[in-house]
């Protein structure tokens, strides 16, 4: 129990003992010749003793490797000749277990009454352990400093307190000139504000941002940063300040770019290939059909004239027997008309088979359109008549001239006019349209018959003809096979079954499509569409 | 009015017979066969047609070679010439025959009608240039 002086020498020398015992620093008093006279329990301890009195009389040679003992000794006589004061000097000693601490030191001499040296006071302190924290500081520090990213800390209001050299070189701003600016001095306008909102939201909250950043250079130029910023929090769990650490990522940036740049191109050029494949294997698929249709043609040619010269035997043998039957009506001459009829419909089957043949052949010249289509509704024009057909000009003016074999698309036309003719025998409209349109990206078009002729593509802008008939259209379920050969409508004897297979054959080969349909209003309408 | 020579060329003979009783059968013209395409100029020589009807194809000589040889004889090139083919097309030829490059071109089979119009508009060779 500690009580106030009272007078008592004795009890008043043993209180101030325990005090001292009682501290932590090291407290010493030696003589003039550096032997200790007196310390506490501390620097016992230091020391290795636990019993201070087994110290008294001995010197710091007898606890520290002679060079070392020599060096205190030879400051000690400094400070007791006053020679030179030792205030607060930090030295690394070692302890008795020889790992070295840190100690700060101060020495101070003693005088008599007389005012002569008698020795002198030390306190030593070890601060091992705030040097340990002093290095991990500075090891921090140097961290940041030599760190390749970016670092920058402000204050909660954003004012800038610190920037690493690494900010310097990519920015360009020195820390005389930003410490103490707000962080808005690097913005770009190119951020969206409400980037910066929900960057002060997080942060607010406590939490971490990271996000990207387009920020600006003190040269005008700019800078993608990858951002990471943090509060720093100090003991109480306040935020005091936060730091940024940034990552220069334009070139990255710009290699992402150039990569997806790249890919891009990549898929274009995959896209290009698969194209040129697709033309390849069409153009193939071409020259095969070419090959077909020329072994087919001379095939063709070859059965026409084998089988024409029998047909004409039989053509003029029974005209010469109905010639010599005379004029009158009986079963003979009947039968003699009606095999004069077949001998017709076989040779048209046959002339039918060389034009499916000769389709492919086409030889183009720049044909005005609308007047071809004039000249066939002209060639037509009496068989309509005579089923009290009207013929209706929907032309536009703007038809350029195409590219077409003039003598086939006359026949095309003819062929699929005279089918509207002849699907309307009580009388109707014939309704011929053109029309120039393009063709949507995506446009279905019809199904081609073959694998030859050029195919017209989406974007394509094409010359639209329409055919349009006010009959009693076809059923839904034949609409399919209209181009098969030999598939026909008509009543026997009435058609070859090749008309539309052929009409099909030679728009295609000029690289157009033809198709079919049921108009919602009755009728039917044929569409040709032939590339402009 | 005097009967028409019509010399008909074809290596088929029952075609050739059959023009010949078309024509025949309508008292107009007086009809020879030929059935060899290298018989046919001594026959044109011999016969005097008004008007020869030749095959184009024909296994021997050839109707174009026919049609050359009638040409180079001072005799017989102005006798009209009609071509009969079972090779071209009616719808190109037409029912009175295709004219390519001066010639006549009829398309077999053909019937009795036309075969005669045929012949009657190809008669009268034309005038020669004065």
């Amino acid at each position: 129990m500690i009580t106030a002086a009272s007078g008592d020498p004795a009890a008043e020398s043993g209180l101030l003992r325990n005090l001292v015992d009682s501290l932590p620093d090291h407290i010493y008093v030696k003589d003039r010749d550096s032997r200790f006279l007196m310390l506490n329990r501390a620097t016992a301890q230091f020391l290795g003793v636990t019993v201070p009195e087994q110290i008294i009389g001995k010197t710091d040679a007898d606890f520290f490797p002679r060079e070392l003992a020599d060096r205190f000794r030879a400051e000690e006589e400094a400070v007791m000749q006053s020679v030179e004061m030792l205030v607060n000097r930090e030295a690394a000693v070692p302890d008795p277990a020889g790992a070295l601490r840190w100690v700060l030191t101060t020495k101070v001499p003693l005088h008599d009454a007389q005012g002569a040296v008698i020795g002198l006071l030390g306190v030593n302190r070890d601060i091992t352990d705030r040097k340990r924290i002093e290095e991990q500081i500075l090891k921090l520090s140097r961290a940041v400093e030599q760190s390749a990213t970016l670092v920058v800390i402000c204050t909660v209001p954003g004012n800038i307190e610190y920037v690493n050299p690494k900010f310097t070189e990519v920015t360009g701003f020195t820390p005389e000139e930003v410490i103490g600016q707000n962080v808005r001095i690097l913005k770009s306008g190119h951020t969206p504000a409400e980037d910066y909102q929900q960057l002060w939201e997080t942060l607010s909250a406590g939490r971490q941002w990271r996000g990207q950043f387009y920020n600006r250079k003190k040269n005008g130029e700019f800078y993608w940063a990858s951002v990471n910023i943090s509060p720093i929090k100090n003991a109480a769990g306040v935020t005091t300040h936060f730091v940024s650490v940034q990552e220069d990522v334009t070139e990255r940036r710009q290699t992402e770019q150039r990569l997806r740049q790249l890919n891009e191109d990549l898929g274009r050029k995959q896209q290009e290939l698969l194209q040129a494949m697709a033309d390849l294997k069409t153009a193939q698929a071409q020259l095969i059909d070419a090959e077909k249709m020329e072994t087919v043609g001379r095939l063709a040619a070859g059965v026409a004239h084998e089988v024409k010269n029998p047909l004409a035997i039989l053509r003029l043998g029974v005209d010469y027997l109905a010639g010599a039957l005379g004029g009158e009506k009986n079963d003979v001459t009947l039968t003699l008309g009606d095999m004069a009829a077949a001998l017709t419909r076989a040779n048209a089957v046959v002339g039918g088979l060389l034009d499916l043949a000769a389709a492919h052949d086409v030889s183009r010249e720049p044909v005005e359109l609308q007047a071809t289509l004039e000249q066939c509704l002209a060639l037509l024009y009496h068989a309509a008549a005579r089923d009290r057909i009207r013929f209706v000009r929907d032309f536009t003016p703007q038809l350029p001239p195409l590219q077409l074999d003039r003598l086939k698309i006359e026949q095309v036309f003819i062929n699929l006019m005279l089918n509207g003719i002849q699907a309307m025998p009580g009388g109707g409209t014939l309704t011929v349209r053109t029309y120039v349109r393009q063709l949507a990206p995506d446009e279905a078009l019809p199904e081609p018959g073959d694998r030859s002729g050029a195919r017209l593509r989406g974007g394509d802008t094409v010359a639209v003809v329409e055919i349009d008939d006010t009959g009693p259209g076809i059923p839904e379920e034949k609409l399919a096979k209209v181009f098969d050969p030999f598939f026909t409508t008509k009543a026997a004897g009435q058609g070859t079954g090749l008309g539309l297979t052929v009409s099909r054959k030679i728009i295609e080969n000029h690289g157009g499509t033809v198709n079919i349909s049921n108009r919602a209003a009755g009728g039917v309408r044929v569409t040709v569409m032939l590339k402009i | 009015m005097p009967k028409k020579r019509i010399l008909i060329i074809d290596d088929e003979p029952g075609f050739t017979r059959v023009v010949r009783l078309n024509l025949e059968a309508t008292g107009n013209y007086e009809v020879r066969e030929v059935n060899e395409g290298q018989a046919a100029l001594a026959a044109a020589r011999e016969f005097k047609p008004h008007l020869i009807l030749l095959d184009v194809v024909m296994p021997d000589v050839d109707g174009g070679d026919v049609a050359r040889a009638l040409q180079q004889d001072p005799q017989l090139q102005r006798i009209p010439v009609v071509f009969l083919t079972a090779v071209v097309h009616r719808q190109e030829a037409g029912p009175s025959g295709l004219h390519s490059g001066g010639a006549v071109f009829l398309a077999k089979p053909i019937s009795s009608d036309n075969l005669i119009r045929c012949i009657e508009e190809n008669l009268t060779p034309p005038a020669p240039p004065a």
